[in-house]
């Protein structure tokens, strides 16, 4: 159980709850996607696949770290969006990843030190991921739905 | 709460708070504030923060026009860049007047040494952002200059030579 008397606690564990999801959901977009006929696809579900995994993986170190017991991932996540052509995956690929920069954005602004110094690189990297699908920048990732 | 900070702090979390669309907070809140008299205000760690990033964008935003005027072939390239710029220092500029002018920037000859110039310029600002956002008091002045610094980092890409450096 979360104590909400650590400062971010609560934050950290909701974010790790939305990298369990991304971690699943991501894996499921990439078995979905031919690595042969979709291979610039493929690569970027690799990729994303790869750092919420190790996002996720920080997040539980940085859980227990404070004393807490990470929260566990569900048996199975519902995908946001269509996972049956290449473009509806991408859109869907598109959508867990703004979901996820709006999670690194509250996480810095429930967070101090290092734990927030992780959500500020985190959410570059998630920024950063989002312009690799080929959304448009903005002016304020992580603060706005855009 | 926010509405019961002192004025600079509160001013600073109001910047924040406008940024993510609380602006009923910052019509409760915009009136009066003591910055201004002829005695030095005590500035907190956020109001501090607040000046840096507002004169370094204005700067970064300064060099990005020079850049600009001097390559008229790059205006395209750029002028996304300069809005952007545009966009936060209308949040950094809320509620505070009297920002130096920035420095008479020098655009380096030939496009790609201009280009590359303002990659420089556009990497130094996001990290000076991101670490203005590490050190913030305030957790969503922090998520707001976090924000700025990622938002730069998204259209570095565009500055990089293979993008813009054509001759």
């Amino acid at each position: 159980m979360s104590d909400p008397k650590v400062p971010g606690i609560q934050a950290m564990q909701e974010a790790l709850a939305d990298e369990h999801a991304a971690v699943y959901l991501f894996g499921l977009l990439g078995a979905r996607v031919s690595e042969r006929e979709q291979p610039a696809l493929f690569d970027l579900l690799s990729a994303s696949f790869a750092d919420h995994r190790r996002n996720r993986d920080d997040l539980s170190q940085m859980i227990a770290a404070a004393g807490d017991t990470p929260v566990a991932s569900a048996v199975a996540y519902d995908p946001p969006g269509p996972v049956d052509t290449p473009s509806g995956i991408r859109r869907t690929a598109v959508k867990l990843e703004k979901r996820m920069t709006l999670r690194y954005g509250a996480l810095i602004a429930n967070t101090t030190m290092e734990q927030r110094v992780w959500a500020i690189t985190a959410l570059r990297e998630g920024a950063m991921r989002e312009i690799a699908y080929g959304v448009a920048p903005q002016d304020l990732p992580g603060v706005k739905a855009g | 709460m926010l509405l019961h900070d002192p004025p600079l702090t509160r001013r600073t979390t109001l910047l924040g708070a406008a940024a993510i669309g609380a602006a009923s907070l910052l019509a409760a809140c915009a009136s009066g504030s003591p910055v201004g008299d002829n005695e030095p205000a005590e500035l907190s760690v956020d109001e501090q923060a607040a000046v840096k990033a507002r004169d370094a964008v204005a700067q970064t935003l300064a060099a990005v026009s020079a850049t600009s005027t001097a390559r008229p072939g790059l205006a395209v390239l750029l002028n996304p860049i300069a809005a952007m710029h545009d966009a936060h220092l209308s949040i950094l500029d809320q509620g505070e007047s009297g920002a130096a002018s920035p420095d008479v920037p020098v655009v380096p000859p030939g496009r790609a040494g201009a280009l590359a110039a303002l990659h420089t310029a556009e990497t130094q600002l996001a990290t000076l952002l991101a670490g203005l956002a590490a050190e913030s008091d305030s957790g969503q002045w922090a998520r707001v200059l976090a924000s700025m610094s990622a938002a730069i980092h998204q259209r570095l890409p565009d500055l990089a030579p293979t993008q813009g450096g054509k001759p």
